[in-house]
């Protein structure tokens, strides 16, 4: 364990024990700590901003109801994600919007050769913004999974630990993922167009 | 050094893993313009998700979730609150002793006047709902332990 995470377990047992003691005002520091992580899933997971509030009041809500029952296996920030991503789920679920298969078709890919493969000399902005249309076209989970493994630079470990997909799982979703952002990017940027 | 060209796993581990070190993969870029260039690509990808703009709620999330957090109860409440428990646990207990006491004649050789096949069919009964109940209890536990996920196990 490194000395960040002892710092961060040491700043977690004192806030959880502060809110435990009835100082409430501990778990607007949970909030604040937090709600960039939860942001992140949230955002991401659920499209619509009214569903985003009454997740996200319902989430921390939830952990504060269930804050007495953390053990501290995780980081807090780490648990609190789970719940959120648990929370997204189940809002999914419940809408029938189940996450979905990504389907990458290496058939299709062949067939187009490698014309379409490209230089990417594309302005940094531009890129972006392509991206950013792209991933909002891939299944909330695979949203998800993309944003904490090559936004928030999370590891295997902690992805599965907040999600509840097997390693296996998360590894398999994230190279579809990137496969299919790959062809994006290549249908907009074709050799000729630069 | 590899003839075929590299498959999009490959890629993506070349592109991802910076301690990447399988030779023939790394020659194979070095000479392939085609791969060269696919590894490009994703370079520029995983460039480009790195520097995705970052979520925020528009709203003001703490004030929104402290003005719905419970008033924590007063600890008096809460000694009040055992004080009655064990009240109520010594007045059941007090009750059961009496009862006993007062109809011990009658207790005296119960299980005598019974069938000895009637009471091990009881017991067996009674422990075979006990084990049925108890797993129930367990499993509903951990089902509701995995929603939560505090349960590690």
């Amino acid at each position: 364990m490194t000395s960040t995470e002892t710092g961060n377990s040491e700043r977690d047992k004192y806030l959880v024990a502060k809110v435990l003691s009835g100082n409430t005002s501990a778990f607007a520091t949970i909030i604040t700590n937090t709600e960039y992580l939860v942001a992140q899933i949230v955002c991401k997971m659920i499209c619509n901003a009214e569903d985003r509030k009454d997740l996200a009041q319902e989430i921390y809500l939830k952990v504060y109801k269930n804050l007495k029952g953390f053990r501290f296996q995780s980081r807090l920030s780490t648990w609190v994600a789970q719940i959120a991503y648990n929370a997204c789920f189940d809002q999914l679920r419940k809408k029938q919007l189940v996450p979905g298969e990504l389907t990458t078709d290496d058939e299709e890919e062949d067939s187009r050769g490698y014309a379409e493969e490209t230089t990417f000399l594309i302005e940094q902005k531009e890129l972006v913004s392509i991206l950013n249309k792209g991933i909002q076209q891939l299944p909330p989970v695979y949203q998800t999974l993309i944003t904490l493994y090559h936004k928030e630079e999370m590891s295997y470990a902690e992805i599965t630990e907040i999600t509840g997909l097997p390693e296996g799982t998360v590894k398999s979703y994230l190279f579809r993922a990137r496969k299919t952002l790959k062809e994006t990017l290549a249908l907009n940027y074709q050799k000729e167009d630069i | 050094m590899r003839a075929t060209h590299l498959t999009d796993e490959e890629l993506q581990q070349y592109v991802l893993d910076r301690d990447f070190g399988d030779t023939g993969i790394n020659m194979h870029i070095h000479s392939c313009e085609q791969c060269r260039e696919k590894a490009e690509g994703y370079r520029l990808l995983v460039t480009g998700l790195r520097n995705q703009p970052a979520e925020s709620f528009d709203f003001s999330l703490t004030e929104i979730v402290m003005q719905q957090l419970p008033v924590p109860s007063p600890a008096v409440n809460r000694e009040k609150e055992s004080t009655l428990i064990y009240a109520i646990m010594t007045a059941a207990a007090a009750i059961i002793g009496f009862a006993l006491y007062f109809f011990r004649k009658y207790m005296t050789g119960i299980f005598e006047r019974i069938a000895p096949v009637f009471i091990y069919l009881v017991l067996t009964a009674f422990m075979t709902l006990s084990i049925f109940l108890v797993t129930d209890i367990y499993k509903r536990y951990k089902k509701k332990m995995h929603a939560l996920n505090l349960y590690r196990g």
